[in-house]
């Protein structure tokens, strides 16, 4: 066990370093504002803990450590270590120090009562998160059962994030308190089942019925138009409902602090927050599309005509989700605030496309797409208020231009994206290499 | 271009930091079924991403069916079909689904031949792409090639994770399609046996050079394994048309060139009792291969 979770450590310490010195100055800048740091923390805990386990799983990790002459009950051990229990450690130490010494510098109190229940906190949430991440079997999901999984598993986790209630001097919080903490429990004591299912993981094995075979040729057009088509439905879709989900979201948040309004929300845009779009657009249409580029390249399409379609598929469902939502906005001016914020959002947007066709979607990839995407989220925030709708659009344009020109060079010059197998999404969607 | 070749491949060059491919020349006749035979990691996936384009090559040219791999990629693709295990279907979800999306290229597209490949490969159109096994996904790369009924058609290991019976099929299928001769087909794997039973030509490729290319019976029926003894302590080295496989005392294996003197040269220097067997491709290649790395 003991050499399994060095293993961990010795591939992952550069992130944990860094996530370890930033976490020394963040807690301490809230110390003026008398601010919970549970916010920072779940923001931590997507690049620490489970999922980066879940990253070297997706991988075949799991397979390889279960040939080791290792129990899967000392594999599941090990595997909560890492994710959960000295991640939690880490940052509880680094905020208590970066506290300390930012109570002693400042003369102030060390606020000892909030940095020990955001502790547990934190605690609870790696748990929670390992339960639900490391737990849910990889790949897409074949049952309707492990779709509901997912969707219940991503509102729960994106809904941490926003309502970032959980202390428990609110009912409200005192539950979720209670269910992270129950499922970080369940987590440590079912992590040797969770060897087992990631370890005889197998999409071949899961066809268990075969019919006579059997062909009746899809009607309807073929070719990139069925597959810009599709793409461009499920991106707008995704958006969508990634719109509606936000939209319940904040006005819960709003009605849980008592002023509940929801076409008031509707009308500021929720501009900032809907840009989460971008990335499940990205994530969960964008991706499936990439990994079959090696396929899409030796079908007859000029290579200038594919970067198009990559970069343009994802752009205009970004802006017609945008367009959606101006439509909604009550006022002229929140119209043309919506639909610069989502100009610019759809141009970073398809700069990360560009990126990732460079890159190939293994780890520097998504890395760099992620900082893209997180300006992207970023520009309408610093600058939405002076930028003026001509400026947006002249600015989309040309970023949308020059994606489409980086990306019809990556296809011709680079050979990383046609073989690095690389996804967030496992195995089964791997190529095989 | 000599139009009767499929495809010519002059002073490729790729270079990586730690590998470089080439300088290659490569010729494949037109009806051929030429098998390429190469060692792991030595550049051959990388070979055949170049003629798709995936990558830009250092030095050289590529031309397929008498159109250059970069500026007429259209109308090469057209023409082409590539299979391998690596390709992914999966964003299709069903077999059906990425059979509609493949037709949409080829106004040729024989949907009557699909059906049959369908059958003969055990798919239904309504399979999940995600639950197919590994020989079956091969199976599905295979059909959506072969159904666009293409001049040329690049195999990259298209026996990888398939059982004896499927790999019957697979074949029974190719020989199938390149009946009417005027189809060539491209296949590189490693399994030497199907390559020496299926392919008229072949071509040996090691570190990223050509050792040997030209039709398989003449290749084969020009190499002999010879045993041979010596009574007089003499020693053999490599020579033109002699690579000494290995020695157990005065008992010697060896590669024999018979369009080489190698013969008469081992009688003058003392060897007796030269016998002579057929070599399989198998044998060719390994003997072939560890006389380059002497090299």
């Amino acid at each position: 066990m003991k050499l399994l979770i060095l293993d961990h450590l010795k591939r992952w310490w550069l992130l944990w370093l860094t996530i370890g010195v930033a976490n020394c100055f963040i807690p301490g800048s809230l110390l003026d504002d008398g601010k919970s740091f549970f916010t920072i923390y779940v923001m931590l805990i997507f690049w620490i803990g489970a999922f980066q386990l879940n990253y070297d799983l997706q991988r075949g990790h799991g397979r390889v450590l279960t040939a080791l002459p290792v129990t899967p009950k000392q594999i599941g051990r090990a595997w909560w270590l890492v994710a959960v229990a000295l991640p939690a450690l880490l940052l509880a130490a680094t905020s208590g120090l970066g506290l300390l010494v930012k109570s002693i510098s400042t003369a102030k109190a060390f606020p000892a009562s909030n940095y020990i229940s955001d502790c547990i906190t934190n605690t609870f949430l790696l748990g929670a998160v390992f339960y639900l991440v490391v737990g849910s079997t990889p790949g897409w999901p074949q049952s309707l059962a492990k779709y509901v999984r997912v969707i219940l598993s991503s509102v729960f986790l994106i809904g941490i994030m926003f309502f970032g209630k959980l202390a428990p001097d609110t009912a409200q919080g005192l539950i979720l308190l209670l269910v992270i903490g129950t499922l970080t429990i369940a987590g440590f004591f079912c992590a040797e089942q969770f060897v087992l299912n990631r370890a005889g993981f197998r999409t071949a094995s899961q066809r268990t019925k075969k019919g006579q075979p059997r062909y009746k040729a899809e009607a309807g057009f073929g070719g990139l138009p069925f597959l810009a088509a599709r793409a461009f439905i499920r991106c707008l879709l995704i958006g969508l409902l990634m719109m509606v989900f936000m939209v319940v979201m904040f006005s819960a948040m709003d009605h849980s602090n008592g002023k509940f309004d929801l076409m008031s929300r509707i009308q500021k845009g929720i501009s900032a927050g809907n840009n989460f779009q971008m990335w499940w657009i990205l994530l969960f249409q964008l991706a499936p599309t990439l990994m079959h580029l090696r396929f899409l390249r030796t079908l007859p399409v000029a290579t200038s005509t594919l970067a198009i379609t990559l970069v343009l598929v994802p752009v205009t469902a970004i802006i017609c989700c945008g367009g959606i939502i101006a439509l909604l906005a009550g006022t002229e001016s929140a119209r043309i605030s919506i639909l610069s914020n989502y100009l610019l959002v759809a141009a970073f947007g398809a700069l990360a496309v560009s990126v990732l066709v460079w890159r190939g979607m293994d780890r520097d990839g998504w890395f760099l797409a992620v900082l893209i995407m997180m300006l992207g989220m970023m520009s309408p925030i610093f600058i939405h208020q002076h930028c003026p709708l001509w400026f947006a659009l002249v600015g989309a344009i040309l970023l949308t231009a020059l994606a489409c020109e980086l990306t019809r060079r990556a296809l011709i010059r680079s050979n990383r994206t046609y073989r690095v197998s690389s996804n967030p999404f496992g195995g089964s969607w791997g190529a095989w290499r | 271009m000599n139009t009767t070749n499929a495809i010519e491949i002059r002073g490729l060059v790729k270079n990586y930091p730690a590998f470089t491919l080439g300088p290659l020349d490569l010729t494949v006749p037109r009806g051929a079924i030429y098998g390429l035979i190469w060692p792991n990691g030595a550049g051959k996936t990388t070979a055949i991403d170049l003629i798709f384009g995936m990558g830009r090559n250092d030095a050289g040219t590529i031309r397929v069916l008498d159109f250059d791999h970069r500026a007429d990629e259209v109308a090469l693709k057209r023409r082409a079909a590539y299979v391998s295990p690596d390709l992914n279907f999966q964003v299709w979800g069903k077999v059906g689904r990425a059979v509609r999306f493949v037709r949409g290229f080829y106004p040729d597209w024989d949907d009557a031949y699909c059906a049959d490949l369908m059958k003969a490969f055990h798919l239904s159109d309504t399979d999940k792409i995600a639950t197919l096994s590994f020989g079956a996904k091969t199976k599905l790369s295979l059909l959506l090639a072969l159904a666009r009924r293409p001049e040329i058609l690049i195999l990259d290991e298209p026996t990888t994770g398939l059982d004896a019976v499927s790999k019957q099929q697979v074949f029974a299928e190719l020989l199938k399609a390149v009946e009417d001769g005027e189809r060539t087909v491209l296949i590189s794997s490693h399994g030497l046996s199907e390559i020496e039973r299926f392919a008229d030509h072949i071509g040996m490729i090691k570190n990223g050079k050509l050792l040997l290319e030209g039709r398989t019976d003449e290749i084969v029926d020009r190499y002999r394994l010879a045993e041979f003894f010596t009574s007089n302590g003499a020693q053999f080295q490599n020579r033109d048309g002699l690579i000494i496989l290995k020695r157990s005392e005065n008992r010697w294996h060896a590669l024999l060139d018979q369009k080489s003197d190698a013969h008469d040269w081992l009688q003058s220097r003392g060897a007796q009792q030269i016998s002579l067997t057929r070599v399989t491709l198998e044998d060719l290649f390994v003997a072939l291969a560890k006389d380059e790395e002497a090299q």
